[in-house]
């Protein structure tokens, strides 16, 4: 059975990424992330925020360059190889992402269910603990076109955090999200970083109770690179 | 030297349109492999979640099927028999019956009337049901989840399309030979010791080859086809119907091409054994 491999370390090497046929989205990108932090993405609309995401997730491949976990790099790893890491990693999508002919439980219980390194009765019960926490008992046997859009955006958070991940990525989490939802899902990071067990958040969100409570740095991204905070501060002046 | 350009034109047309084919067929052959590859390779995965996609697979495309496929076998079953019976009538060999009835409904309509009642029920709701899934974001879901969407979306159906359609062309062989019989029973007395000697007398070993071959063709690439016209959605929704379209009329001429293919292969092979070839 394959076994899970810490994520410590990220970092870009002169990476670039562009969907097939169109230009680049990222253009020789060097950064290494901060560990043990909470990182913004901040940057306008269509700057490739999402993008830098996926990349991150490891969902899409970088068309130039390299992408490390720890000293690995990803873009040169099989599906099954990349799964050691993967499955430390929580990804959470702006829209969509739920399996439409599940329920909300059997969406969040997937990747337990799936991948057999899991124990599926203890993953029921954090399952169900956290489906109360969040709200979502009334809804809980739906599929996701029957229930309100909060209710799946929460399904969609939970299913990020139901396997516990070291490294945590949210695409505007609190977009559709109810002030419960928000305070809920801000109760549940802030007790996994405190647990020790999420070493990376890395984010892109303009909720400002969201910022205030998590954003210990900030990633600014403009024509398709990672510029430092003092030249997105410049770049407000001009 | 104007008709000549014609001509070299039409072969080059041709010889692209060979080459796509070509290409296409690599490529369903390469997503097979790439599923049974991913289900051996990934050892965190675990069977449970496959088998429950395999089994809702069969229950659509093989349980749910059986009324149509019923009506289907009984009516042809039933042509079949009274047709043959009057022209035997009048040429005067009824013991040929069961020959009649081996040729056209196990090596022929069986193979070609079960899969286009899979294409036109199961092929289009998968295209379409992946075209969706693509759309909705779920396959990249699935990839964030770390389950390879081979693994978990094409290697069941194909298992279970396989499954399904060897089901389906039997229930069809021994409903129209029975119950064909039973409907031509009201019209017309045939003995049934008569008839089912005829056709145990027909039943030979290349029967059983030709139905394992046809029937196992058609479980594979209608489902591999569908699942592949499903992958190829980029990002918009008005790309599904024109994917499913695509992945019905493909099925079909894969499947016709192969059944065409082989009954040739069969037919000049019998023509070797009895010497006029």
């Amino acid at each position: 059975m394959a076994e899970f491999k810490d994520i410590n370390k990220l970092s870009f090497k002169d990476l670039s990424f562009a969907f097939q046929g169109e230009d680049d989205l990222l253009e020789n990108i060097n950064y290494t992330f901060p560990e043990n932090k909470s990182l913004r993405v901040v940057g306008g609309t269509g700057s490739g925020k999402s993008t830098l995401l996926k990349v991150v997730a490891g969902l899409l491949i970088p068309t130039a360059g390299d992408y490390f976990i720890n000293d690995t790099s990803v873009g040169h790893l099989s599906f099954e190889e990349f799964t050691a890491f993967r499955l430390r990693i929580g990804y959470s999508f702006e829209f969509g992402g739920l399996l439409n002919n599940k329920t909300l439980t059997e969406n969040i219980l997937l990747p337990m269910q799936y991948h057999r390194t899991f124990h599926v009765d203890g993953g029921k019960k954090r399952v169900k603990e956290l489906i109360v926490r969040a709200g979502l008992e009334k809804t809980e046997n739906q599929r996701p076109s029957m229930v309100p859009g909060s209710h799946r955006k929460m399904t969609i958070l939970l299913r990020a955090l139901v396997l516990r991940p070291q490294l945590l990525i949210l695409d505007e989490p609190t977009t559709g999200l109810t002030s419960e939802g928000k305070s809920f899902l801000l109760e549940v990071i802030k007790e996994e970083k405190k647990e020790g067990r999420l070493r990376h958040l890395i984010f892109s969100s303009n909720d400002d109770r969201f910022i205030e409570d998590l954003a210990e740095k900030n990633i600014y991204l403009r024509d398709k690179k990672i510029i430092s905070a003092v030249e997105a501060l410049q770049g407000e002046a001009v | 030297m104007r008709a000549l350009s014609i001509i070299s034109n039409t072969f080059d047309a041709w010889g692209a349109k060979l080459l796509d084919l070509l290409f296409y067929t690599k490529d369903l052959i390469l997503m097979s492999y790439l599923s049974v590859r991913a289900v051996i390779l990934d050892e965190t995965q675990g069977l449970r979640a496959i088998l429950s996609v395999v089994s809702a697979q069969i229950y659509f495309t093989g349980f749910q099927a059986l009324p149509i496929i019923s009506v289907l076998a009984l009516a042809s079953g039933s042509i079949v028999i009274m047709q043959s019976n009057l022209q035997l009538n009048f040429l005067g060999g009824n013991e040929m019956i069961g020959n009649l009835l081996v040729v056209i409904i196990v090596r022929e309509i069986s193979p070609l009337l079960t899969a286009l009642v899979v294409i036109a029920r199961s092929g289009t709701a998968v295209a379409s049901e992946i075209g969706n899934m693509r759309v909705n974001k779920e396959i990249e879901a699935l990839e964030s989840m770390s389950i390879n969407p081979l693994s978990y979306i094409v290697f069941p159906r194909l298992i279970g399309g396989l499954i399904s359609v060897m089901c389906l062309a039997f229930y069809f062989i021994v409903v129209s030979l029975i119950g064909g019989f039973i409907v031509t029973k009201l019209v017309h007395d045939m003995p049934l010791a008569f008839y089912l000697d005829s056709l145990a007398q027909a039943f030979a070993g290349e029967d059983v080859i030709l139905f394992v071959v046809k029937n196992a063709f058609s479980g594979i690439f209608i489902f591999v086809i569908c699942c592949y016209q499903g992958f190829s959605v980029k990002r918009s929704p008005h790309e599904v119907p024109q994917v499913t379209t695509r992945a019905v009329m493909n099925s079909i001429l894969y499947v016709m091409g192969f059944n065409l293919t082989v009954t040739t292969l069969f037919y000049l092979n019998q023509l070797v054994k009895i010497g006029v070839l």
